[in-house]
């Protein structure tokens, strides 16, 4: 009884918090990052465009799970693990977008 | 500045196992006196069971001009030809000519090659994103979308 009380106050302090090992794959530098699952997918973004250089020209990339585009940044990681059976560890791709002029 | 040739192998050979062991790249390296070729094989889920082998050559220029882009025979290396290039679009130009009555030049429209740099863009200059793996990975998304 006194642990599943411990348990509760535990969430709502954000203590239980889950975290997901991420593993991106750029065309320079890898990200390899502990994410809290409350986090939107954004966050691995801009970290992962951090290295690319490509701050400037977010439009140019995207996100991918097995070949599949991740494409609600605003979504959480929780919401994605859940969706696409994440588990403790994952790896994605940031891809870049050919620009043809 | 480093050696060209010690520059375009270490660019060659930084290129990642992730990317050359899930798109079938089998890169290459020929050396001769002028250049430093680097051969990859691509294939691509718009052309099923259609190989194309893409040459690379580096220049003593190639940091400012680019790396000069051709397709060749998959079967005999040293022929390179129009034919054996993917169907045009996407950047892909096998029969760009810069006026009606001038010869074929091939090239390809993405950042990183010598068609992009030196041929059709010139007032865009190389970049430090514009690199071997970054090219090759767009490229790669051009046969395969």
């Amino acid at each position: 009884m006194a642990e599943q009380a411990h348990d509760q106050q535990g969430r709502q302090d954000g203590k239980h918090d889950s975290f997901i090992q991420i593993e991106v794959v750029t065309t320079a530098d890898d990200l390899d990052e502990r994410f809290n699952a409350h986090e939107p997918l954004r966050v691995v973004f801009e970290r992962s465009l951090t290295l690319v250089g490509g701050h400037g020209n977010p439009d140019q990339f995207t996100l991918e799970y097995e070949n599949e585009p991740l494409t609600d940044l605003d979504r959480t990681l929780g919401d994605y693990a859940s969706q696409l059976g994440w588990g403790e560890h994952v790896e994605l791709e940031l891809v870049p977008k050919p620009v043809v002029v | 500045m480093g050696d060209w040739r010690e520059d375009a192998r270490a660019e060659i050979e930084a290129l990642k196992p992730h990317y050359v062991d899930k798109h079938g790249w089998q890169p290459e390296i020929a050396e001769s006196e002028e250049a430093v070729d680097l051969f990859v094989r691509l294939f691509g889920r718009r052309f099923p069971g259609q190989e194309y082998l893409l040459r690379l050559r580096y220049l003593p220029d190639w940091q400012q001009a680019g790396r000069h882009e051709a397709f060749v025979d998959p079967g005999d290396r040293e022929h390179a030809d129009a034919e054996f290039w993917p169907p045009e679009g996407n950047g892909l130009n096998p029969n760009y000519r810069r006026q009606p009555t001038e010869p074929v030049i091939p090239c390809i429209c993405l950042r990183g090659v010598w068609g992009f740099h030196s041929l059709l863009h010139t007032e865009q200059p190389m970049d430090e994103t514009a690199t071997l793996q970054r090219f090759l990975v767009e490229l790669q998304r051009v046969m395969d979308a």
